[in-house]
């Protein structure tokens, strides 16, 4: 049995570890790419930024339910998603790939094009381009990506309570449990609740503001 | 003519420009040239591999780099040119060393090692190898870019306006040092510029683009004071071209009329009288007579100086004959002695052998 902050934490740290793995991945493909299936799949990756939580949370419920292909393919390796925390983290790393992909595909195109051209004519592989050149200068970007897909996470409600519910101590992060003691008229809890995710939320724009002006500070000095 | 390490000939088709290049270089120092959107950086990119032309062929040493026809296109990896873009792409979280040795990773630690302070050592940058390029001066910046280009002894190197980011007294100390490093590796260099006094100095072959295409080729006086077209010569700084008429064809010494005027061209050449004739006089080659007593016996035509432009050590001036305007260049010091003054008529000359016979006028 988890408190709510702790599940928070476990299930924001794991979404944001699953976004940033897949969303450099898709960054990487889609830099510098305008061709329509590169818009599709841009498109896509961006569409729970649009899309209302709860809408995207019955989605992921009726597609991984028991009752789909793919939900009962995954019951048959034992993986369950419905009603458990790994939902949890399911909904909350979809919410927020699209803040992985975007803040690390605008890092990415902001690096000098020669550069990858020239380590081309220099014999490198692009993979290894990628991993020696472009990933080195681009990641403040995909920090600050990652900072932002955790704050997104930690703060997930509708998906997540559509997909995983609202089992205390098994599924109530701390979003949902704040809204349990609203509902019940623990206000108390409320208020230490509310209080602890704003300390951590508080936390988190002061580290960007710092990577910010320590972007900004190397920009100034690269100037010569 | 040795037999030739690089040719190319391709086409590549955008739809507000097309580039169709064709030229052919030895092992020597070799400036493309030609004005802002001629298309010389797209060239370069497209010889290293990084732009895909429609057709043609590009060979390198007798290998087949490209060929539409064939199929061939090889990567920029395996294509064995080195290639220095305009602000030299330096990796800005490299030092000096690590961005030498980038393109030798398929060596052994300990062969890298060594070729990696071989450059050093001769580009005059074991000091700085722990240095990052933001902290090094602009030739320093050159050298390394250079020197990380030429680390994989390629067959063949590209080099963007390579003096573009250099203080301008340095450049001539960096333009012989990189003429010496040509020699020293023996490989075809092919580098791009739009100053006509940069590829005065550099080249020993100059390959002309104009639109897309290559307008002429030679050697660096043969396209500076025999261009083919009205076109080089402008570029070239010929930029007198008179319409004339033969009046007496035949060389040494052909009679033509520029409207009223006689004009005598020194030319091995004859040409059929009644033809007529594009003319270019380089604005250095018409001199001002400072007295009747000095005139020598060359072409001499009366001129009215409408205009004065100073450039520091020289003149532009602009004499009016003809209808046209003649461009003439003098020293400061020639300028005051001649005690010139706007509206004022002088006589000019020019010898018949610096009048040039542009064959393909456009």
């Amino acid at each position: 049995m988890l408190t709510p902050l702790l599940l928070s934490l476990r299930v924001a740290g794991l979404a944001t570890l699953f976004a940033i793995v897949f969303g450099v991945a898709i960054a990487a493909l889609l830099t510098r790419r305008h061709s329509a299936p590169a818009n599709v799949a841009d498109a896509v990756v961006n569409l729970p930024l649009v899309l209302p939580p709860t809408v995207l949370g019955y989605y992921l419920l009726v597609l991984l339910g028991a009752r789909s292909p793919l939900g009962a393919w995954l019951e048959s390796v034992g993986i369950e998603l419905v009603f458990t925390w790994q939902g949890a983290v399911v909904a909350a790393s979809i919410v927020a790939l699209p803040l992985v992909v975007g803040s690390t595909r605008a890092a990415l195109e902001a690096v000098d094009p020669d550069l990858r051209d020239v380590a081309r004519t220099l014999g490198q592989s692009n993979t290894a381009i990628f991993l020696t050149i472009m990933l080195p200068l681009a990641w403040r970007g995909l920090l600050a990506g990652g900072m932002l897909a955790f704050a997104r996470a930690l703060g997930e409600f509708g998906a997540t309570l559509m997909i995983a519910g609202n089992i205390p101590g098994r599924t109530q992060t701390l979003p949902i449990a704040i809204y349990d003691s609203v509902q019940a008229g623990d206000l108390a809890s409320a208020n230490r609740q509310a209080l602890l995710l704003t300390l951590v939320a508080v936390a988190l724009l002061v580290s960007m503001r710092y990577l910010g002006s320590a972007l900004a500070g190397r920009k100034m000095r690269d100037r010569g | 003519m040795t037999a030739a390490e690089f040719r190319a000939s391709f086409s590549l088709h955008f739809p507000d420009f097309d580039l169709a290049p064709k030229f052919e270089l030895g092992p020597e120092m070799a400036v493309l040239f030609g004005a802002s959107g001629a298309g010389k950086s797209l060239t370069l990119r497209a010889l290293a591999g990084l732009e895909k032309p429609d057709r043609g062929t590009i060979h390198l040493n007798g290998h087949a780099l490209f060929d539409s026809e064939e199929e061939i296109d090889l990567p920029p990896q395996d294509r064995r040119i080195g290639y220095v873009p305009q602000h030299y792409a330096l990796f800005p979280h490299q030092s000096v060393a690590k961005n030498i040795a980038f393109g030798l990773h398929d060596l052994p630690r300990a062969s890298r090692a060594a070729r990696v302070s071989e450059l050093l050592t001769r580009m005059r940058l074991e000091p700085f190898a722990d240095r990052r390029p933001g902290e090094l001066s602009g030739g320093q910046q050159q050298r390394t870019a250079l020197a990380r280009a030429l680390a994989r002894r390629p067959d063949l190197l590209l080099m963007d306006e390579p003096f573009a980011a250099v203080e301008e007294d340095l450049r001539a100390h960096l333009r012989e040092e990189l003429l010496r490093i040509q020699k020293e590796f023996a490989i075809p260099v092919l580098l791009v510029t739009h100053s006509r006094a940069e590829a005065y100095a550099m080249a020993e072959r100059l390959v002309v683009i104009r639109e897309g295409q290559v307008v002429q080729t030679g050697s660096r006086d043969d396209v500076f004071r025999r261009p083919r077209t009205p076109g080089v010569a402008r570029l070239m700084g010929m930029t007198n071209i008179l319409q004339v008429t033969v009046a007496d064809g035949s060389a040494p010494e052909v009679l033509t009329d520029w409207g009223n005027l006689k004009l005598t061209i020194g030319t091995p050449d004859s040409y059929a009288t009644g033809s007529s004739l594009a003319v270019g006089i380089r604005p250095e080659e018409i001199r001002i007579a400072a007295a009747e007593s000095q005139i020598q016996p060359a072409n001499q035509l009366t001129a009215r100086l409408v205009k004065d432009e100073p450039q520091g050590a020289d003149h532009r001036l602009q004499f009016e004959i003809n209808n046209q305007l003649l461009e003439v260049r003098v020293s400061h010091p020639e300028f005051m002695s001649l005690n010139l003054a706007g509206g004022q008529e002088r006589t000019l000359t020019v010898q018949p052998s610096a009048i040039h016979v542009i064959p393909d006028p456009d």
